[in-house]
């Protein structure tokens, strides 16, 4: 199939003009905000500013150090997040539907909620710490120490990892497991020479949205970390906000962003490349042979003892802050403890009074919706250019893509708004749902492109030959078969339209107000049980709302059953 | 099966899919841009005023905003974000409110020198009639009030340091501290006072022997960071740390909610805190009609009480007859911070990650 596809592409590039020249414009588009904070970066010569910075040495230590920091926190999160998704994906549908609603409105809680949740569960006097008095394990809280950043930041990056695994199991997966079982392959094989590399496109796709929201992280190590561990977008902060040095802010966020950008092409050249799949094979058959000594019960308890195992830590760490949310909204006191001396619905009729917040959640609601759209075609177009283009343009395109999330909020929301003001966007709620897709776009791409990587461009050619018209192929074809990723991309565009601050500060100007907005400013010189209302009640909207949705349509993963078998 | 009308057809596809998606993010362009229109801002009688919330926020509100808006035509809008939006949408030229409040003097120089500030003769001639002291002088702001960086504990009756050297006693007030991560600003100073600096010859700071007496802090103590000033409020009432240098405005309002928190303004630094006028303002006049209204004594006392802070002295009175305010304070320079806050925040920053 891959040499059919490929002898077909190659004397036929212009057919697919449409495609590529949505990809150049979108990188225009991309490129725009990012030479806006170029040029800020610019002094004279041109290069003193950057020359400034390298004549400091904390600043590489502070760009290992976050390096490091999210290298490991991808690590540990894909870890976790591949036995959930395998536990997602072969379960009952009853079980499926209650974990994926369970991630889904993780994810739909404001993460600066759970980030304080966070600073009460790590604390001195947090259940954390008891738990680590109790065991009689030496040191202190975890909080304000690196391993807390890490814990905080694998907790909010779980859900969308799940997702976007979750999306790449298709029947076809579990059609092939199944194969190889009936041919006497053993459990080791099964998952090493079957699943595994299946979901290795997938897995990329995780590791390098981990690393990448990781590496540019502002909110947990603000939150939770220590002076040591101040990562690089703090100093960018500390720099365009509190010192009042905007150029050196831009050239650090120019120079971040690049360090990213390198190390995902690093690791997408290492694992996620055509080229590389026969290596990953030989691999993991290295890894499958020593392995079939071993009893096959023995191999397969082992297994499913260590993947219930750790979708159970991974259930924990995600639903405790969630509870804790809740828990914290119905306290009397003042400001944010655990366990609470009482119940008291004193703060939900403090915000049901304010109407400010009801016109957030609609402003939120409008946003998001457009956000998450225009993200979710655009990264389904840039999907099918790199497919299709030279896989030097590719590059370029994908890249352009990955830019908006490695270039820190703060600098391309100055970019952005330099030009929205320009052109009369600034202020506006289109402005700021421009700015969300374009920092939804990442995560749209790497969600869609996961399902069109797969793609067998044999079905539209079979349908074409049976005489179907194109727009009847994409509608009973192409879109239902994608469909899984389309739904990963739009649900994890809307989360980051809804938990966008920073560009939507710019962007929304004195203007309007969503509710990341209207949270973040409370908390800034408030950090009250208040800020938990809004979110204890997303959390029972948002759930009721997926309980509806998932009942209706089943789960993002059963779309697939429904629309490939009938 | 690779014949040319099924390649073209083939081709159709994509483009016609490229189309598709084109016209139809094109129409939700056209929609969005149509029904999310900017509010007006023809409105000439609109104030946007950009400052903090929390207590300081309600304090304004209720002791200020609210009471104007009943006094004159003007509509106040009040913006919680502040600050970090002002700085960078100013440099772009865009515009970022009328007013500023609740900044402190020596931020207001810094942006008063890089002209993100309207020098209005009017709030000049307000400034010097209210009776503003000379040191808080400057084009473009009215800093009528004060707060300090004080120390602070945890418990109501926790036994509290009385003077910077002590809060280094690591002995007699062991536990946790809790400093500010984001600025230097008054933590530097509280280090040289506890090294045996005196406070007449604090300034220029000696940025390196303070940072050195913080290692010691940061070497005997295990030390966190907060991320705002609300962040180490709730640090000290929730007892993740037993000591932190801390705001006093914020420290008064937690008291006052009953939250388990001391402090004291012995060897307080002190630092004034007021508004702004920024440029790119829509609306001056109905800003210098607020700023009348604000700085009236009765209401300027009246919001001062609220926000926990205290009201500048003029120059030559040193009675701490209203304010709580102890003798042994110290006033943080503003044109040394003003001339510096790049510098020594780099220096703040190796220090930081050290």
């Amino acid at each position: 199939m891959g040499t059919l596809a490929g002898s077909l592409s190659a004397p036929t590039i212009e057919r697919h003009r449409g495609y590529a020249v949505f990809a150049a414009g979108l990188c225009v588009f991309v490129a725009l905000p990012l030479a806006t904070v170029v040029s800020l970066s610019i002094g004279s010569p041109w290069y003193s500013i950057y020359a400034r910075l390298f004549e400091r040495p904390e600043i590489i230590r502070i760009i290992l150090r976050t390096l490091l920091v999210a290298v490991i926190t991808a690590a540990i999160t894909v870890g976790l997040a591949l036995p959930v998704a395998l536990t997602i994906g072969f379960s009952s549908t009853r079980r499926r539907l209650a974990l994926l609603w369970l991630f889904a409105i993780a994810g739909f809680s404001p993460f600066l909620v759970r980030g304080y949740a966070f600073v009460g569960l790590l604390g001195e006097h947090g259940p954390v710490d008891a738990l680590r008095r109790l065991l009689q394990i030496s040191g202190g809280p975890l909080l304000g120490t690196a391993a807390g950043v890490v814990v905080t930041l694998v907790h909010a990056l779980i859900p969308a990892t799940v997702i976007i695994i979750t999306a790449a199991i298709s029947d076809d997966t579990k059609r092939q497991i199944s194969v190889a079982a009936a041919f006497g392959a053993g459990p080791a094989d099964r998952f090493l020479l079957v699943t595994l590399p299946t979901l290795i496109p997938s897995l990329v796709s995780a590791f390098a949205f981990a690393f990448i929201i990781a590496a540019g992280a502002f909110t947990a190590p603000s939150l939770v970390g220590g002076g040591r561990e101040t990562l690089a977008v703090q100093v960018i902060y500390m720099h365009a906000i509190d010192l009042d040095d905007l150029k050196s802010a831009a050239a650090l966020s120019i120079l971040l962003a690049l360090c990213i950008l390198l190390c995902v092409a690093a690791i997408i050249a290492a694992f996620g490349s055509k080229r590389s799949r026969p290596g990953s094979l030989r691999r993991l058959r290295s890894v499958a042979a020593p392995l079939r000594r071993v009893s096959p019960r023995v191999l397969g308890a082992g297994g499913t003892f260590l993947r219930v195992a750790l979708t159970s830590f991974a259930i924990i760490l995600v639903a405790v802050p969630l509870v804790y949310v809740v828990a914290v909204s119905f306290q009397p006191q003042d400001m944010l403890a655990f366990p609470t001396d009482g119940l008291s619905v004193r703060w939900y009729r403090q915000v049901l009074a304010d109407s400010s917040w009801l016109h957030a959640a609609a402003v939120t609601a409008r946003i998001g919706i457009v956000a998450a759209l225009l993200a979710t075609s655009a990264g389904y177009l840039v999907a099918q250019a790199t497919r299709q283009l030279r896989p030097s343009s590719a590059r370029v395109v994908r890249a352009a893509t990955i830019a908006p999330a490695a270039a820190p909020a703060v600098m391309f929301g100055v970019g952005l708004y330099v030009i929205a003001s320009r052109i009369g966007l600034a202020g506006t709620e289109f402005g700021v749902a421009l700015a969300h897709a374009l920092a939804a776009l990442p995560i749209a791409y790497l969600a869609v492109s996961a399902g069109v990587e797969r793609y067998d461009d044999s079905f539209d050619r079979a349908a074409a030959v049976l005489g179907a018209s194109p727009a009847a192929r994409l509608i009973a074809i192409r879109l239902p078969i994608l469909m899984p990723s389309f739904v990963a991309a739009l649900v994890l565009s809307l989360l980051v339209s809804f938990d966008e601050v920073i560009m939507t500060l710019f962007m929304a100007g004195t203007d309007v107000q969503t509710i990341a907005l209207r949270m973040w400013s409370s908390a800034i010189h408030s950090a009250g049980p208040e800020l938990a209302v809004p979110s204890a009640f997303l959390l029972v909207v948002t759930g009721l709302g997926m309980l509806i949705l998932f009942a209706q349509f089943g789960s993002p993963t059963d779309l697939t059953k429904r629309n490939t078998n009938g | 099966m690779k014949s040319t009308a099924s390649l073209l057809r083939r081709s159709r596809v994509g483009t016609i899919a490229a189309v598709i998606l084109l016209i139809g993010v094109a129409a939700l362009a056209w929609v969005g841009v149509l029904s999310f229109s900017p509010r007006s801002s023809a409105d000439k009688r609109e104030l946007v005023i950009v400052g903090y919330g929390g207590s300081y926020g309600d304090a304004l509100r209720s002791a200020v905003i609210v009471p104007f808006q009943r006094e004159s035509n003007v509509t106040v809008r009040y913006d919680e974000t502040c600050c970090a939006r002002v700085g960078p949408t100013l440099e772009a030229g865009g515009f970022a409110g009328d007013l500023v409040v609740g900044v402190d003097y020596g931020g207001l120089l810094s942006w008063a020198q890089k002209g993100f500030l309207l020098g209005d003769a009017r709030l000049t001639r307000l400034s010097r009639n209210r009776g503003i002291p000379e040191r808080y002088r400057y084009p473009g702001t009215l800093v009528n009030t004060e707060y300090a960086y004080v120390m602070a504990a945890h418990g109501k009756d926790a036994k509290l340091p009385t003077s910077w050297s002590e809060f280094w006693n690591f002995h007699r007030y062991p536990g946790r501290r809790a400093l500010i991560r984001a600025t230097p600003v008054g933590q530097l100073e509280a280090a040289l006072l506890a090294d045996g600096v005196a406070p007449a010859k604090l300034y220029p700071l000696d940025v390196e022997r303070a940072l050195k007496k913080l290692d010691k802090l940061r070497d005997s103590v295990p030390v966190l960071f907060a991320n705002s000033p609300a962040d180490l409020v709730n640090l000290i009432a929730r007892g993740d740390a037993s000591y932190a240098i801390a705001f006093s405005n914020r420290l008064e309002a937690a008291k006052h909610d009953g939250l388990p928190v001391a402090f004291t303004y012995a060897e307080g630094l002190r630092t004034g805190n007021g508004f702004g006028m920024l440029k790119g303002a829509r609306n001056a006049d109905a800003a210098i009609e607020f700023l009348e209204y604000a700085s009236r004594p009765d209401v300027a006392a009246r919001f001062a009480a609220l926000a926990g802070l205290q009201l500048a002295k003029p120059d030559d009175v040193q009675s701490p007859a209203t304010a709580r305010a102890d003798s042994s304070q110290v006033t943080v320079s503003p044109s040394y911070w003003a001339q510096h806050r790049s510098a020594v925040g780099e220096q703040w920053v190796r220090w930081l990650v050290h």
